[in-house]
C-alpha cells in the first residue's frame, strides 16, 4: 500500500506539473471561497468544463485542491467581514469577527489555516485506509443491490437536503427527469428529443453544474447586492492588532486548542460519511461540543480561538470523509463529491468500488492530492495571506459580472456549442426559482448524476432476472438497504414532524 | 416585484408540477419515448415511474403547503383578535391582510436583524441557530426582476450569436466579452438598447421556427 501512495504522490504532485495545477487550485479557491455568496461549488463548477482537455489525475487534483482551498477561503470574509464566504464557516463568523473587532484578526485567519490543514490531513488519512477495505465490500454488489443503494441514496440525500421530505423529492426526481433526456443507456433509444438533433446527446453534465449551482446562485447574490445598495449599509473598520501576539497563532495557544482540535475532526470525519450531512452541520456540532468541553465556556461568542479552530477543523474534515461513500459505493457524501462523480462519468470512469481495479493510481492520487493539498494551503496562506485579505473587500459589482462572463465561457467551452449556454441559462433560472421558492438546488443535481447510474442498475437488473422485481429483495444485503431506506425516511419524516409540533408549541 | 409566501409558492409549484405530470405520462412520453426497443426493458419504464413520483410528491406538497396557509390564516386571525371564521367586510379582510403580511415582514426583518446581531454580537449557537429558524419561519418569496433580467440578456445575446454566426462568423467570446462587459459597468439600458432590436428582427422568426419543430411531429 505504502508503494501505490508514493505513486499516488508522484502522480498527483510531479508528474505533468501537477504541483502548479494544485497551488492554483488552492489559489483560485481562496479567492472564490473568500468572496461571500460564492463557494468552492461555485469555483468547481466553474472550472470543470476545462477538465475535458485534462488528464483525470491532473483534472482530479486540480479539483480537490479547488475544494480545499474554497472550504478555507470561507473563512476569510467569516473572520474579517462578519459574513461566512461558505454556509461551512458560519459557526467560525461567531468568534472569527469578534476577535477581528478586537484587533486580533491575524491571529484567528493564521488558526484557521491551521485548523483547516489538520482537519484535511486528518480525514485524508481516515480515506486512505478506510475506502479500500469498504470498496472491498462493496465489489460484491450486484445491480439489483447497487439499484437500493442508490435508492437509499437519494432518498437520504432528497429528504435532507431541503425544508421538507416532499420538496427534496420532488427536486431529486426532477433532477433524474432531465438525466432521461437524450438517448437512454441501454438501447440507445431517443428520449424527449423533440425531433432536435441538440437533445440528442442530453445535457452536458458541467451546463448543468453551472447553471443549477453557479448562475442560479449568482443571480440571487446580485439581486441581494442591488438591495444592499439601496439600504447603503456600513462597514466596520476592524481595529489593528496590540500586540505582536494577536498576529500569531501561538504554540500555547496550539496548545489550548489541541482536545478542540482532535474532537473536532473525528466530529468532521463522521458526519462527512454519512450523506448529505455537509460542513455546516459539522462546523455547528464541532462548536458546541468545544464550548460544552471547554474549561471557559463564557469566552466562546466573545472572541475564543477554540471557537474558530473548532469550526474550521469539522468543516474541513467533512471534506476527505465525503469521498469515501464516493470512491466505495460510486455514491456522494455531499454537493462537491457529486460533482467529483460527474467528472469521474467525463473522463470515463465509473465511479464506485469498481475503480480501485479499474485506475488504482487515480484512487492513490486522491489520497496523494488531500494530503499535499492540506499542506499546501498552509504554505500559500502564511505567504499570501495579506493578498487574499484584499480579494475579500474587492466590489461585489465588480466580481459578480466577471464571474457570469467566466460561467458563461464555461458553459462554451465544454462543447463548443452556443445551445449550451441557452441550456445553462435555462438551468440557472430554474435554480434562481427553486431557490427564491425555498426549494434546494443540491438534490436535483445529485438527481441528475445518479440519475443515468440508477436507470442503468435497474434495467441491467430486470434483464438478468427476467422482469422478475423480486431481484431487489433477492438476498440479505438488499433487505438490509432496504432497511436503511425505510428507517431514513420514517426517521426524517418524524424529525419533521417532531421540529413541526416544537414550533407549534413555541408559538 | 413578485411576492409571495413561502407556502404559496409551494402549492403553485406542485400544482405546476402535477399538470406536468399527467401530460409527461399520458402525452409526451407516449410521443417522444419508443415503447419497445429490441432488447431490455422499455426505456418509457424510468420516465413514467419519475412522473408518478412527482405526482405523488406534488400532492404531498400540495396538502402539506395547503395546511401551512391554513395555519398561518388562523395565526394572523388569532393575532388581530378575532376568530378565523369571523365573518369579515371586504375592507376589514384588506386591512387584516395588510396587518398579518406588515407582522410577518416585521418578524422576518427582526429575525434577520438577529440573526445579523447574533454574529456581531454575544449570542450562543442556540440563540443563534433559533434566529435562523425565525427567519426560515417568515420567509417570503421575493423575485425582484434584476437577476432574471441578467438571464433575459444572456439569453438574448446568445440567441442573437445563434442566428448571426452563419453570416458573419463572430466567435462568440466577443459577444460575452461585451455583454461581461456593460454587466460589469451595469450599463443594462444599452444591453436592451442594443439587444431588443436584434431580437425583434431576428429572434422571433428563431424562437418561432424552432417552437413549432418542437411540437409539430
Amino acid at each position: 500500500m505504502l508503494a501505490q501512495l508514493a505513486g499516488g504522490f508522484y502522480n498527483a504532485v510531479i508528474a505533468d506539473f501537477n504541483f502548479l495545477y494544485m497551488i492554483g487550485g488552492v489559489i483560485l479557491g481562496v479567492v472564490l471561497g473568500a468572496i461571500p455568496g460564492l463557494t468552492c461549488l461555485t469555483a468547481i463548477a466553474l472550472i470543470v468544463p476545462l477538465t475535458y482537455y485534462m488528464d483525470t489525475i491532473t483534472a482530479m487534483a486540480l479539483l480537490i485542491a479547488i475544494y480545499i482551498g474554497g472550504i478555507y477561503g470561507g473563512s476569510i470574509s467569516a473572520i474579517l467581514l462578519g459574513t461566512p464566504g461558505t454556509p461551512a464557516s458560519a459557526a467560525t463568523t461567531l468568534d472569527g469577527y469578534q476577535m477581528a473587532k478586537q484587533g486580533r484578526g491575524g491571529k484567528a485567519l493564521k488558526a484557521a489555516v491551521v485548523a483547516s490543514s489538520i482537519g484535511i490531513l486528518f480525514s485524508a488519512l481516515v480515506l486512505t485506509f478506510l475506502a479500500g477495505p469498504v470498496a472491498s465490500l462493496a465489489l460484491k454488489f450486484g445491480p439489483g443491490e447497487y439499484t437500493v443503494l442508490l435508492i437509499l441514496a437519494l432518498s437520504v440525500i432528497g429528504s435532507v437536503a431541503g425544508k421538507s421530505l416532499a420538496r427534496g423529492m420532488l427536486c431529486a426526481l426532477v433532477g433524474i427527469f432531465f438525466s432521461t433526456i437524450g438517448l437512454d443507456p441501454l438501447a440507445y433509444a431517443s428520449r424527449y428529443s423533440f425531433g432536435r438533433t441538440e437533445f440528442l446527446s442530453g445535457f452536458e453534465m458541467s451546463v448543468v453544474l453551472i447553471g443549477l449551482l453557479a448562475v442560479s446562485e449568482l443571480l440571487v447574490q446580485i439581486e441581494q447586492l442591488h438591495r444592499k445598495n439601496k439600504n447603503k449599509e456600513q462597514t466596520v473598520l476592524l481595529p489593528p492588532p496590540k500586540t505582536a501576539d494577536d498576529m500569531r497563532f501561538t504554540l500555547k495557544d496550539q496548545k489550548s486548542c489541541a482536545m478542540t482540535t482532535i474532537r473536532g475532526s473525528i466530529i468532521g470525519v463522521i458526519v462527512g460519511i454519512l450523506p448529505a450531512m455537509g460542513s455546516a452541520i459539522a462546523s455547528y456540532m464541532s462548536y458546541d461540543f468545544a464550548k460544552r468541553g471547554s474549561k471557559h465556556p463564557e469566552q466562546f461568542g466573545k472572541g475564543a480561538v477554540e471557537g474558530v479552530v473548532a469550526s474550521e477543523v469539522a468543516n474541513n474534515a467533512v471534506c476527505g470523509a465525503a469521498m469515501v461513500p464516493l470512491l466505495a459505493f460510486g455514491i456522494p457524501g455531499d454537493a462537491v463529491a457529486a460533482v467529483l462523480i460527474g467528472v469521474f462519468m467525463i473522463q470515463g470512469l465509473s465511479p464506485g468500488p469498481a475503480i480501485f481495479n479499474q485506475a488504482p493510481e487515480l484512487v492513490y492520487s486522491i489520497y496523494a492530492s488531500f494530503i499535499v493539498g492540506s499542506l499546501l494551503l498552509v504554505a500559500i496562506m502564511f505567504i499570501l495571506l495579506p493578498l487574499f485579505v484584499k480579494v475579500a473587500k474587492v466590489p461585489m459589482s465588480i466580481v459578480f459580472p466577471c464571474v457570469i462572463v467566466a460561467c458563461i465561457i464555461g458553459a462554451y467551452a465544454a462543447r463548443q456549442n452556443p445551445f449550451d449556454i441557452l441550456v445553462m441559462l435555462f438551468f440557472a433560472l430554474i435554480g434562481y426559482l427553486m431557490i427564491k421558492f425555498g426549494f434546494p438546488t443540491t438534490p436535483m443535481l445529485i438527481g441528475y448524476i445518479l440519475g443515468p447510474m440508477l436507470e442503468k442498475y435497474f434495467r441491467q437488473a430486470l434483464i438478468i432476472s427476467q422482469y422478475d422485481f423480486m431481484i431487489f429483495f433477492s438476498t440479505p444485503v438488499t433487505w438490509i438497504l432496504w432497511a436503511l431506506t425505510l428507517f431514513s425516511v420514517v426517521s426524517i419524516v418524524s424529525s419533521k414532524k417532531k421540529n413541526a409540533m416544537l414550533k407549534m408549541s413555541e408559538e | 416585484m413578485i411576492r409571495l409566501s413561502n407556502a404559496r409558492a409551494a402549492q403553485i409549484v406542485s400544482i405546476v408540477f402535477f399538470i406536468l405530470s399527467i401530460l409527461f405520462c399520458f402525452v409526451f412520453t407516449p410521443r417522444w419515448v419508443p415503447k419497445e426497443v429490441s432488447f431490455g426493458p422499455s426505456p418509457q419504464l424510468i420516465p413514467n415511474i419519475v412522473w408518478i413520483l412527482i405526482a405523488v410528491c406534488c400532492l404531498s406538497l400540495f396538502v402539506s403547503s395547503s395546511r401551512e396557509i391554513k395555519q398561518a390564516k388562523q395565526a394572523a386571525a388569532a393575532a388581530v383578535g378575532r376568530a378565523p371564521d369571523e365573518s369579515l367586510t371586504l375592507a376589514g379582510k384588506e386591512k387584516e391582510k395588510k396587518e398579518a403580511l406588515s407582522e410577518t415582514v416585521a418578524r422576518g426583518q427582526a429575525a434577520v436583524a438577529n440573526a445579523a446581531q447574533g454574529i456581531a454580537e454575544d449570542v450562543d449557537v442556540m440563540e443563534q441557530l433559533k434566529a435562523l429558524a425565525l427567519e426560515e419561519k417568515a420567509d417570503y418569496c421575493e423575485i425582484d426582476g434584476m437577476g432574471l433580467s441578467y438571464v433575459a440578456a444572456a439569453a438574448l445575446a446568445v440567441v442573437f450569436y445563434s442566428i448571426m454566426a452563419p453570416v458573419i462568423h463572430f466567435i462568440p467570446t466577443v459577444v460575452i466579452v461585451v455583454l461581461g462587459l456593460m454587466l460589469l459597468y451595469g450599463q443594462r439600458k444599452i444591453l436592451y438598447l442594443i439587444l431588443i432590436p436584434c431580437f425583434m428582427s431576428f429572434g422571433f422568426y428563431y424562437f418561432f421556427n424552432s417552437l413549432l419543430r418542437m411540437v409539430l411531429p
